[in-house]
């Protein structure tokens, strides 16, 4: 039944994503604000769907929220992806942006559909039941949906700011209504707020490995390369509050901090081998 | 000399340079198996490149003086940047900045005020609270300023992050240095007050008994593990003086050691008892768990490697390692108790057949003592408000100057700046204007 839900929900991020498309490469403004109703009634029964599972489980008496395999782990990331957009940039939700972020939720949301992953409701292994495991889960992929958001913005300020003739440009920019520093801006609020939540998201992982295993930090390859990524942004932070770094370096950083979040989440699982593997 | 490396310690450059390096190292980790056998090594790397690995401490590379020093470079570099920095900055927080500072601040509005009933001068320190902050009013010559600080706690927000981080490694030092971890196995009823230590390697004499009680594992109806439980007793002279019951996820402490249920195994109750039957002549053995056990005449050697009290939904089960007569290599193969769907093959000459099978549990419970851990959570718990007031508090400064111009009519000039929130900034000032338009 949730499953059944979900091809609607494909179906409407599909519809936004285009229709962001056509009001971008048309100019149709008006057409942003109707672009937004397909997506969030998508988003809506997105959110019904992850309920219906979570319901679904404790009918089969094992519940657990649907939080637990790789499967769910990428319907939620679809849904993080939706959530963090409209909640941290609803302004910027337009245009390429809004298509972005609609087609990437449709495309792993597809992906989870289409991937051949087991998407049965399975019963939690005993380490794996805790509350600490929701909050974690949820902290993080966030935290990846925000990155995920920067990483957007970054390739928009790659192709806004391609070095060609100077009035090119400028023509280029007023054709996406969306400035170079505007999305230099918006690359580095879309990191602020996935590097908090990766934070919160490692502590919380921290203290639920603490009281499973016994302790807080194990060096696990997941662990180690959430470590890595939240590097990279700390240095992406650092380059430009006290460097000044702006612009293409800011955006390249960010399209190398994406890069490390999606080794942390698909690399690891697949290449390899630790406590995490349980996931695949 | 001196200055120049100080000057280089509390750097970013460093910082960088320090986090660049930490992650270098942790890939690394990740992608050079750790902690294997020096064959391992030999085997991808050859002579040159193991050699290296084994003199660097890359199979081990978390614990390497490498890595480490990494890390201490990174602690160094926070603590020489707080230590420089931290003063000044308490200085800027608690200090007002003077006139001079807000009058170079960029001009973000003017208009002309010409409300007959009102006033500027009641207006704004009426309004201003509401809208950007309580101000400080400074009179300059015909001029009068609002000046406005938001946020100026924020500034404290990147030292809160650093002393935390720093909190959390010297947490993690403590640990190290302080603590101690060790595995202890008990079979259902037996005591212990030994702990035998796996980090650092060695073993404690505890001031108290631990018994296990009972332990229990519950399956899901597919067979997977759906709880392990152990009911433990702590004595003191022989009295019992707590009881508690360990489950995974939920430790248990005593004194300042904290139990984990880790592991569990399925043990035979006392000796295993086999029929052996070879050219249609049966014995009865009693084969104790690994234990080497000659079959008569000379006919082989057999021994129990493993239990199971359920193997792939066929019910409890014995592993048996069997050696031919004559030497040759040890077979395995598993015995089932219940035959009724059939028995897997054995090798031959003898089959074997299980009489009797009373299974019990043991209970692996991780113990743990850390020092550091509390200094780590809180570091953890500072980070977080650390985080809010450097991130997500929008730090800016306002100045509002109001000069007369003639009769009822006043210049409002309103400057301000924001670091980095260009956003926050923008917004601010938008709904300034809605409310200075309303009013004027
Ligand atoms: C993600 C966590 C971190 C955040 C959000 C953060 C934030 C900041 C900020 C906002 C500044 C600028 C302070 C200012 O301009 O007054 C700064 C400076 C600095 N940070 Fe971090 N930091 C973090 C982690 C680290 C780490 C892990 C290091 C380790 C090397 C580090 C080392 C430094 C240094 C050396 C400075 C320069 C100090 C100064 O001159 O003010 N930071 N940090």
């Amino acid at each position: 039944m949730s499953e059944k839900l979900l091809g609607w929900v494909l179906l409407l991020y599909f519809i936004g994503s285009l229709m962001y498309l056509v009001a971008a490469v048309f100019q149709q403004r008006q057409l942003n604000t109707l672009a937004r109703w397909p997506v969030l009634t998508g988003w809506g029964l997105h959110t019904l769907s992850l309920i219906w599972r979570w319901f679904e489980s404790h009918q089969l008496s094992i519940g657990h929220a649907p939080l637990s395999n790789f499967y769910e782990s990428l319907l939620f990331f679809s849904w993080a992806v939706i959530c963090v957009a409209y909640l941290g940039f609803w302004r910027q939700m337009r245009d390429y942006l809004g298509s972005f972020a609609a087609i990437l939720a449709c495309l792993i949301l597809a992906y989870a559909s289409f991937g051949g992953h087991a998407s049965d409701i399975m019963p939690l292994m005993p380490a794996l039941k805790s509350n600490w495991l929701i909050i974690h889960v949820v902290t993080c992929f966030l935290a990846y949906a925000a990155f995920a958001l920067g990483f957007g913005a970054a390739l928009l300020y790659f192709f806004v700011s391609r070095p060609t003739g100077a009035g090119k440009k400028r023509d280029r920019q007023a054709h996406l209504a969306i400035t170079a520093q505007d999305l230099d801006d918006l690359i580095y609020r879309a990191i602020l707020i996935g590097l908090f939540l990766l934070t919160l998201g490692i502590i919380t992982g921290a203290v639920w490995a603490e009281s499973a295993w016994g302790r807080y930090w194990s060096w696990d390859p997941k662990e180690t390369w959430s470590l890595i990524t939240w590097l990279v942004y700390a240095g992406l932070l650092h380059a430009r509050f006290a460097r000044g770094w702006q612009g293409r370096r800011i955006a390249i950083l960010a399209v190398v901090g994406f890069a490390a979040v999606l080794f942390t989440y698909f690399g690891v699982s697949f290449l390899l081998p630790g406590l995490h593997a349980y996931l695949t | 000399m001196w200055s120049s490396l100080w000057q280089g310690l509390t750097s970013v450059r460093l910082a960088l340079l320090s986090l660049l390096l930490v992650g270098l190292g942790s890939i690394l980790g990740t992608i050079l198996p750790q902690q294997q056998a020096p064959e391992f090594y030999q085997e991808r790397f050859g002579t040159v490149g193991t050699g290296l690995i084994l003199r660097l401490g890359l199979d081990d590379i978390y614990r390497s003086p490498i890595f480490l020093s990494f890390i201490a470079l990174l602690l160094l570099n926070l603590i020489a940047c707080s230590l420089k920095r931290l003063p000044e900055v308490w200085r800027q927080i608690t200090s007002h900045p003077g006139l001079e500072a807000y009058k170079a601040l960029p001009p973000r509005l003017q208009l002309t005020w010409n409300h007959r009933e009102r006033s500027p001068y009641q207006f704004l320190p009426e309004a201003l609270p509401r809208l950007l902050g309580r101000p400080t009013v400074v009179e300059d010559r015909d001029t009068t300023w609002y000046l406005i600080r938001r946020g100026r706690w924020g500034r404290l927000g990147p030292y809160l992050i650093h002393l935390s981080i720093i909190i959390v490694i010297i947490g993690a030092i403590i640990g190290n240095l302080g603590g101690f971890q060790g595995q202890i196995n008990l079979l259902t009823g037996e005591v212990t007050d030994i702990l035998p230590l796996t980090n650092p390697p060695g073993e404690k004499k505890l001031d108290f008994t631990l018994r296990l009680d009972r332990f229990q594992v519950s399956f899901y109806p597919n067979g997977t593990p759906q709880e392990f439980r152990s009911d433990l007793t702590f004595l003191k002279g022989g009295q019992p003086v707590k009881q508690a019951v360990l489950r995974v996820n939920d430790p248990v402490t005593f004194g300042n050691l904290t139990f984990y249920q880790s592991t569990y195994q399925t043990m035979p109750k006392g000796p295993v008892v086999l029929e052996v039957t070879h050219n249609e002549k049966s014995i009865t053995v009693s084969a104790p768990l690994r234990q080497r056990l000659q079959l008569p005449d000379d006919q082989g050697m057999i021994m129990v490697w493993k239990v199971e009290s359920n193997i792939m939904g066929y019910g409890p089960a014995v592993q048996l390692a069997y050696r031919p007569a004559g030497g040759g290599h040890p077979l395995l193969f598993w015995v089932l108790a219940d035959t009724s769907r059939g028995q897997p093959p054995q090798p031959g000459p003898h089959t074997f057949h299980l009489k009797e099978l009373q299974l019990t549990y043991s209970s692996g419970l991780l113990v743990k003592y850390d020092p550091g851990v509390w200094w780590v959570y809180l570091g953890f718990l500072l980070m977080l408000p650390g985080f809010w007031l450097a991130l997500f508090v929008p730090r800016q400064r306002w100045a509002i100057a109001v000069a007369p111009l003639g009769k009822d009519r006043y210049r409002l000039t309103v400057a301000g700046v924001g670091d980095r929130h260009r956003v926050a900034l923008q917004r601010r000032l938008e709904k300034l204007q809605a409310a200075f338009e309303e009013n004027i």
